[in-house]
């Protein structure tokens, strides 16, 4: 009994001695919500860091989310964190580092350089909100919409999902952005942030990266039809706009699914092939619609979505652009791995077919006919 | 004893390898052989396991040392025993000094790396010096209490919308590689839980059925399953390569939005921490009693009772001086080093054992018909 008893103690004088150092209370850390980087003024150096700094407050009211921005050019992320170390009174704390904004012009730069410090730190979460910001990083983290109770809460909302859900808003995580700079087969996307006025931002177009780096722009309306292809997405509910004539009419759609196979038919053909469903009701319509007319109009709707998806798609093939993983689904069938991705990439993807298929179902024609 | 203590410290072994350098080195060759590596493995060790079970069926009741007494040669028997320390107290050196790095990398960064150290050796030899009973006692409480929160992370992760399968199946296509030797021995590693069963069986009187036993074989297959594609669905074929401890980088990619803290990497950490220590606990309680059957406890009381202390010490002491030499490169490299070295080894083990049961069967046989025609 002795012995057990003299070894306990020793293990609680060896906690006493642990937690003593080290620790910062609260109101002695600035919390960190939000990283931006963008290209630097001076020429010899290489980014600018600007960190927003959450100032708390005693009451959590809307539109008095209160931040400063603190920024810091310097040939090194890290480096540029220590020198703005010095510009504070507190200790940075990175654990709520949610967001991670890169300025449009530093896309041009290797972004796994760029990440790299990010991903090293064991204080940055993996699941922070990646994004492009347009200008650039800092116009995008000045805004403050009226509505934040919290600073940067308004975009936590928009990538989290938790507020509003928008097709045009594709979530992408730093881990997830970093596996697609990495992969084959498997092109990177930033969701492009841009303000609005004075005290808004939209968040609705694609930035494309792939192994060779920045790409372009996909379009608002393209992200649209993009977005069901990403086996991530969460986000479900869209419309479908129709315009026939002088008939104009929309489909709100609760709920839009997108897949794809990719087949090789013979030797040096990929067809690929894309199945979309929709699943909604109208919304708006200038004509009067009976009932009986819903499967004219889902066949409508098809053709029209046909169109638009196929536009999506010419435009990805065209650049080249693949953030769908068609040849990674390719190369995952291919059992002969010798040569796969330059197959894929040099001959097949350039002349693959596509083959679309959409399923509307239109269940109803609102409160109206 | 009960016999699910037996899978207990099987299913042990299973889980405390997720964090420690069986997943590096299965993804290092995922390319060149891994996927074989799993299937083989899995297959290899549930046979040895069966036959190291058959043969224990002889000596109901005792301990390996014991067996060796009666059956071999001493200067066998000090060789044999000598090299088995040396294994199971290296077995739970890595596994401690693997995560108080851990420890210090991503739970509190601001405490020295040998204070951590002497923390967890401390606990450890504090539960290691109970009875075998105890030390089983023990395992089955933490076990309950930290396995269903554990597959509770695996099953989320699992069902994430982020998990890539078409990554997956790409890894899938390479699976017609001849087996790298690294990775078919980190493979096995997984299930030599079962070798703890060389001290363990003392205190298990029944016979134990091998009948279901091919379902162990299944579990491990499936745990290393979800130990090697879990994060190449997270980080993709090529960047998981990229990261040091992928398991770690995996559970901090898997979000629980609504969960009590949103990021998963704390929870997996903590369970892990009692995972890690168990498994250290466990083998360093082997080596504890491996020690005391070169070396007989001296025969006064007093010296009887600092007797396990002082090995137990010797232990720590020896872990807190090569942890303190060694960095997380050396450590990584020993570690090949030692499973590399492991895998015939234990075969060796079994094929030993398997042969002094066949040959007291014999006797046994040859003594009774001896009987008979007298």
């Amino acid at each position: 009994m002795k012995r057990s008893r003299l070894l306990l103690l020793l293990i609680v004088a060896n906690l006493i001695i642990l937690s003593g150092c080290g620790f910062k209370d609260i109101d002695k850390r600035f919390f960190v919500v939000n990283i931006g980087i963008d290209k630097p003024d001076n020429e010899k150096q290489k980014y600018k860091v600007i960190l927003k700094l959450a100032i708390p407050t005693g009451e959590v009211k809307s539109g008095n989310s209160e931040f400063i921005l603190v920024e810091q050019e310097a040939r090194t992320i890290a480096d540029a964190v220590r020198n703005i170390k010095s510009k504070v009174d507190k200790e940075l704390d990175f654990s709520q580092a949610k967001v991670i904004v890169i300025g449009e012009k530093m896309l041009e730069q290797d972004m796994l350089d760029l990440t790299d410090w990010m991903i090293r730190r064991r204080d940055i979460q993996k699941i922070a909100y990646m994004a492009a910001g347009v200008p650039d990083a800092r116009t995008v983290m000045e805004i403050k919409p009226k509505s934040e109770r919290l600073p940067s809460n308004a975009l936590f909302l928009t990538f989290g999902g938790e507020g509003s859900e928008s097709i045009f808003t594709i979530t992408s995580f730093l881990f997830d952005f970093r596996r697609r700079l990495y992969e084959k087969g498997l092109d990177a996307f930033l969701p492009v942030i841009e303000p609005v006025g004075e005290d808004l931002f939209q968040v609705n177009k694609l930035a494309i990266l792939n192994p060779e780096g920045f790409q372009g722009f996909l379009s608002p309306q393209d992200t649209k039809f993009f977005h069901p292809l990403v086996s991530s997405a969460h986000i479900r509910r869209t419309n479908v706009t129709v315009q026939q004539g002088d008939w104009d009419f929309v489909i709100d759609v609760g709920e839009i699914k997108g897949s794809f196979k990719v087949k090789e038919s013979e030797k040096g053909k990929v067809k690929i092939m894309l199945n979309y469903e929709i699943q909604g009701i109208i919304e708006e319509s200038t004509r009067n619609v009976e009932s009986d007319q819903l499967g004219e109009i889902g066949a409508i709707v098809e053709k029209e979505m046909k169109r638009k998806i196929r536009h999506m798609l010419s435009s990805l093939q065209k650049n080249k652009w693949d953030p769908a993983g068609f040849g990674l689904e390719y190369m995952a069938q291919r059992y002969d791995n010798q040569g796969e991705w330059d197959d894929w990439r040099e001959r097949l993807y350039p002349n693959a077919t596509f083959d679309v298929q959409v399923k509307a179902n239109i269940l109803g024609t609102g409160f109206t006919h | 004893m009960k016999t699910r203590y037996i899978y207990y410290i099987i299913l042990l072994n299973m889980l405390s390898n997720v964090v420690a350098h069986v997943p590096v080195i299965l993804i290092r060759h995922r390319f060149d052989g891994a996927v074989m590596a799993i299937l083989v493995g899995s297959i290899l060790s549930t046979g040895i396991a069966m036959v190291f079970f058959k043969s224990l069926q002889a000596f109901p009741q005792q301990d390996f040392p014991e067996i060796l007494k009666q059956h071999t040669p001493s200067w066998a028997r000090f060789t044999i025993l000598a090299y088995f320390i040396i294994a199971w107290f290296f077995a739970g050196f890595i596994t401690i000094a693997s995560y108080s790095d851990i420890t210090v990398r991503f739970i509190n960064p601001d405490i020295s790396e040998w204070q951590t150290d002497l923390l967890f050796i401390l606990i450890v030899i504090f539960l290691a010096n109970s009875t075998t009973k105890q030390v089983l006692y023990i395992l089955e409480i933490i076990l309950v209490v930290n396995v269903p929160l554990i597959i509770l992370i695996f099953i989320h992760g699992l069902r994430s919308p982020y998990m890539d399968w078409t990554a997956v199946r790409q890894i899938l296509t390479y699976a017609w590689n001849w087996p790298a030797w690294d990775a078919l021995a980190a493979t096995t590693y997984i299930f030599t839980g079962y070798a703890n069963m060389v001290i363990f069986h003392r205190v298990f009187s029944q016979q134990i059925s091998l009948r279901w036993f091919p379902l162990v074989g299944v579990v491990g297959l499936l745990n290393l399953a979800t130990t090697f594609f879990l994060p190449i669905g997270y980080h993709g074929t090529e960047g998981v390569g990229s990261y040091i401890y992928p398991w770690i980088a995996t559970a901090d990619s898997i979000r629980m939005e609504l969960g009590p803290v949103e990021r998963m990497v704390f929870v997996f950490l903590l369970l892990y921490l009692s995972i890690s220590l168990l498994s250290t606990l466990v083998h360093w309680h082997v080596g504890l009693k491996l020690v005391q059957g070169i070396l007989p406890s001296p025969s006064s009381s007093k010296n009887k009772t600092w007797y396990p202390l002082l090995v137990l010490c010797s232990f720590g002491v020896l872990t807190l001086v090569a942890d303190l030499l060694f960095n997380e490169v050396n450590l990584y490299n020993l570690s090949v080093w030692w499973l590399r070295l492991r895998l015939p080894s234990e075969i060796l083990l079994v094929l030993l054992l398997y042969w002094i049961a066949r040959k007291v069967k014999h006797e046994t046989k040859s003594t009774s018909s001896a009987a008979d025609r007298r």
